[in-house]
């Protein structure tokens, strides 16, 4: 707002030709309304000059602006402008005439133009040395190890030595232990169980076995691996007891016919449940172990025998049918002649 | 951020960093000190460093480091008395040894806003971004340096 105590800074700025339009319009109005006041005089040498107003005027050199190629300072943005590729179109064509016309503007802009800095190359060697590896890349052929490991330990446990019936017949060195009714009948249950693991696994050396892994892997079915007790077996502590007990399991010997039912007594599930050490066994570990337990108590088990428990084991605890044949002649043979897992039934021709 | 990202910035930016601190602080060895412990910084940062934001990371790191240095240099040449314009100094042989000198005597946020924008290109804004500076303060440092660099070079050329 113009009133009669700021006109006089108004009239000041008019005379230095600083006026915006709005407030020149503004101080016209006041003066044809209202007149100028009386005690306003313009005293000439309180004016500075306009010139030396504008030299203290600082403006923000930044660019683009509106240049005014009359000032040595302006003409400087206006070729740093240039070589900063900031100009407009038609401050192009000025720039591109006046470069034409002055020489000594070309001049300039030439030694502007050689401070662009000219492009170095600097090589940081040895810069491989700050790239990082993935925590899991560094991982990766640890587990892939681990796997090829576990894949072998698996195969090893389940696919090892396979062998026609009558190889492992005539060697016969897997034999079940047989039942001393002296004292050897009546070993340290550690023992006895040291016995069981360090035998490999009856099932895995017979074609049945192998039978039922393809079956297996035919129908996509994972082997087993069951977790069963470690039997613990009664430890000696008098001859009374090892006698009472070896009688014992004589007679319970004598009630197991196997004969073409393939029966077998099942074994308590207390054996399972009250286990003291829990381990993992693969199928083939799991059955062999069912298979001596069995045969453990039989003093003179034949391969016929075996066979037998071996079916009844596989019927009783993974409903596997397996029906065999003894083929008789020079090389005594058991072969199978049908299967039946679930659904699947296979029979030999 | 990723791995293979960081990775990707140690092939594309080692080299532009290196010149930078190199051309700031002369000394190669310091010079690889610094983009070393720029990468550290964003190794150690990768989880937060937007993706696409790590050429920006590292140069405002290396500028940073670069602007520490020279404090700490200038209290340390303070303290021991040491005049940096001795006559100690290599005298220029050539043009571009001239241009290094010219570049040498500018005040390290010019050197730095006129690095980033010849060497590596970058905008306006993303200059100010790097040296926490606005657009219109990068162009006025960079309308000083080339007058810096103009007069210096002038002169030069009139003393030939």
């Amino acid at each position: 707002m113009i009133n009669k105590s700021n006109i006089s800074f108004y009239l000041d700025k008019f005379s230095s030709g600083l006026l915006t339009d709005l407030e020149f319009d503004l101080v016209l109005t006041y003066v044809e309304e209202q007149g100028l006041p009386e005690d306003l005089s313009f005293d000439t040498e309180n004016i500075l000059d306009q010139n030396f107003k504008q030299s203290l005027r600082k403006s923000d050199p930044a660019f683009p602006v509106q240049f005014n190629l009359a000032d040595e300072k302006s003409e400087d943005l206006f070729l740093v402008a240039a070589i900063e590729n900031q100009l407009t179109e038609s401050e192009n064509i000025y720039f591109n005439n006046k470069r034409a016309s002055d020489p000594s503007f070309e001049a300039n802009y030439q030694a502007y133009k050689k401070t662009g800095l000219p492009i170095e190359s600097h090589f940081f060697f040895g810069k491989n040395k700050l790239k990082k590896k993935s925590p899991l890349k560094l991982l990766k052929p640890v587990f892939w190890t681990s796997i090829a490991a576990s894949l072998l330990l698996l195969v090893w446990l389940t696919n090892e030595t396979e062998g026609p019936v009558s190889a492992y017949s005539s060697d016969n060195k897997y034999n079940t232990p047989k039942i001393n009714t002296k004292k050897t009948a009546f070993t340290k249950a550690t023992d006895k169980n040291n016995n069981f693991q360090d035998k490999k696994p009856f099932s895995s050396q017979s074609n049945l076995y192998s039978d039922y892994r393809d079956t297996c892997k035919k129908f996509n079915i994972q082997k087993p691996v069951i977790e069963v007790s470690r039997v613990e077996l009664i430890p000696d502590s008098t001859v009374i007891e090892r006698n009472y007990l070896g009688s014992k399991i004589q007679n319970e010997t004598a009630q197991y016919n196997y004969k073409a039912n393939n029966t077998l007594p099942l074994i308590p599930e207390s054996e399972i449940s009250n286990n003291k050490q829990i381990e993992s066994l693969t199928f083939g570990q799991y059955v062999t172990q069912q298979i001596n337990k069995v045969l453990f108590k039989k003093q003179k088990a034949n391969k016929q025998d075996k066979y037998n428990v071996m079916a009844a084991v596989l019927k009783r605890t993974f409903n596997i049918d397996l029906k065999l044949k003894r083929t008789p002649g020079k090389e005594e043979k058991i072969t199978v002649t049908s299967l039946t897992i679930g659904k699947f039934k296979y029979q030999h021709n | 951020m990723k791995i293979e990202e960081y990775n990707q910035c140690v092939d594309d930016y080692a080299d532009a960093l290196y010149r930078f601190a190199k051309k700031s602080i002369i000394d190669s060895e310091l010079a690889k000190d610094l983009v070393q412990d720029a990468f550290e910084k964003l190794w150690v940062k990768l989880p937060t460093v937007q993706s696409g934001k790590g050429k920006a990371y590292l140069f405002t790191t290396i500028h940073n480091a670069t602007i520490d240095f020279h404090r700490k240099e200038k209290k340390k040449a303070e303290f021991l008395n040491i005049n940096r314009d001795s006559n100690y100094e290599i005298p220029p042989v050539d043009l571009k040894d001239h241009m290094n000198h010219a570049v040498s005597l500018l005040s390290e946020i010019q050197r730095h806003v006129v690095m980033l924008r010849d060497y590596e290109g970058y905008s306006y804004t993303e200059i100010g971004e790097i040296t926490n500076l606005t657009e219109q303060q990068v162009k006025v440092y960079i309308f000083r340096a080339r007058q810096h660099l103009k007069s210096y070079l002038v002169s030069l050329e009139n003393l030939v």
